[in-house]
């Protein structure tokens, strides 16, 4: 399976509908977002590898446990660093930064191609990038919408922010609140079901 | 926040899956379950987000922080809710309700509960309360989402918005409707 492929016929999010909270809590500013996606990234690969290294040590019936109990550390740790390097950051990230241990996507993701399947590494890192992609590109739409504004990173003392929507232009503020998320991710996912529908047409044309 | 304030915030102003899109992905599913099914595992997680609350709070408060291990709270709060999501499956299958132990336990509703009363420094009683007023508030937006489910089958609805898109587009303006009570303003009500 391709990126593009991997990117918008069944994208993560709006195709299999998998960790959507994330996506619509910490998208309202760029920086978060991208940020919630690298570290989605970086915790399927250490997860995935993590319980492949003690996986055959238990029997199959406890492995969900052994795959949130994994996940967990890791978030622990990682909680751990960002409290005492990135405090500004670990506190944009707020109770969502825990709550990856029961995201449905990274668990999915690390089971992904478990059952033998030759590529596992590569789909589950290709998910990954597709869901980075998607909450990247959700977040900027709802900053640069919102606020006008497109933030790279903000640490403290160093803030990366390109102002994008200038006079006469006004920023619509209702993309950053919840209420706009939700409208957003509803038309965004119809959007995401009519190219695959035309994709699907177009294929069985030339096909036939 | 007074216990009645906690719970019409989380019920409605900052309704646990309209606001903090805790078990928002159930919305997702919902096209393949029966409704019934819903209000079975949303009664559940009432039971699971408010005992959860209790004893993560518990937990962080009468030991982590007496020994200076703050730093454990997700570890410790996510192996609680291993063990209660299964104790609570167990205690529901003797019932003959069976329901999937590991959407009890993969419900975001729950650990986030858990997370909002630690992030808030709540008493034990108001963990309480907040786990009982977001697992009402997640049964309230299930509710409200089957009611329009039921209501889109009989509207026309364009072809792309079919199902969970317009599902979500309504929420949004349920949610905007939630704004108009406000934080500030319960606060002065109920203290």
């Amino acid at each position: 399976m391709s990126f593009q492929e991997r990117m918008i016929v069944k994208n993560p999010v709006f195709s299999l509908g998998l960790g959507i909270g994330p996506v619509l809590a910490l998208s309202y500013r760029f920086d978060t977002a991208w940020v919630t996606g690298v570290l989605s990234l970086l915790l399927i690969l250490l997860g995935k590898g993590s319980v492949r290294l003690v996986k055959d040590a238990f029997p199959s019936a406890i492995l969900w446990y052994v795959r949130i109990t994994i996940l967990t550390f890791w978030i622990a740790l990682m909680e751990i660093v960002f409290e005492a390097y990135l405090p500004g950051l670990r506190d944009s990230l707020g109770i969502y930064l825990p709550l990856l241990a029961v995201n449905t996507f990274i668990l999915e993701a690390i089971v992904f191609g478990e059952q033998g399947d030759q590529n596992e590494w590569y789909g589950s890192l290709l998910l990954g990038l597709a869901y980075l992609g998607t909450i990247a590109f959700v977040g900027a739409f709802r900053e640069i919408v919102g606020s006008g504004t497109l933030t790279f990173i903000m640490l403290p003392g160093w803030t990366l922010r390109y102002v994008i929507l200038g006079k006469p232009l006004q920023p619509i503020r209702f993309f950053i609140l919840p209420a706009g998320g939700l409208i957003l991710y509803g038309y965004l996912k119809a959007g995401f079901r009519l190219m695959v529908i035309r994709a699907n047409r177009g294929r069985i044309e030339e096909e036939s | 926040m007074s216990y009645l304030g906690l719970l019409v915030t989380l019920l409605f102003a900052q309704n646990v899956m309209l606001y903090y899109f805790l078990g928002i992905d159930s919305v997702e599913d919902m096209k393949d379950q029966p409704s019934r099914f819903f209000m079975q595992e949303g009664l559940a997680l009432i039971g699971v987000s408010s005992f959860s609350a209790v004893v993560i709070q518990s937990i962080h408060l009468f030991i982590l922080l007496p020994l200076g291990l703050p730093y454990l709270k997700t570890f410790s709060g996510i192996l609680i809710i291993l063990v209660i999501g299964k104790a609570t499956n167990s205690i529901l299958h003797r019932f003959r309700i069976s329901l999937n132990p590991w959407r009890l336990v993969v419900n975001s509703l729950v650990f986030g509960v858990s997370l909002l009363s630690l992030h808030g420094m709540y008493t034990l009683g108001e963990s309480f309360f907040a786990g009982l007023a977001a697992g009402l508030g997640y049964l309230l937006a299930l509710y409200l989402f089957d009611v329009l489910q039921e209501q889109f089958k009989r509207e026309w609805v364009p072809r792309g918005l079919e199902g969970v898109p317009i599902l979500l587009v309504s929420a949004g303006l349920i949610a905007m409707a939630f704004y108009a009570i406000d934080g500030a303003l319960l606060k002065r009500i109920f203290g």
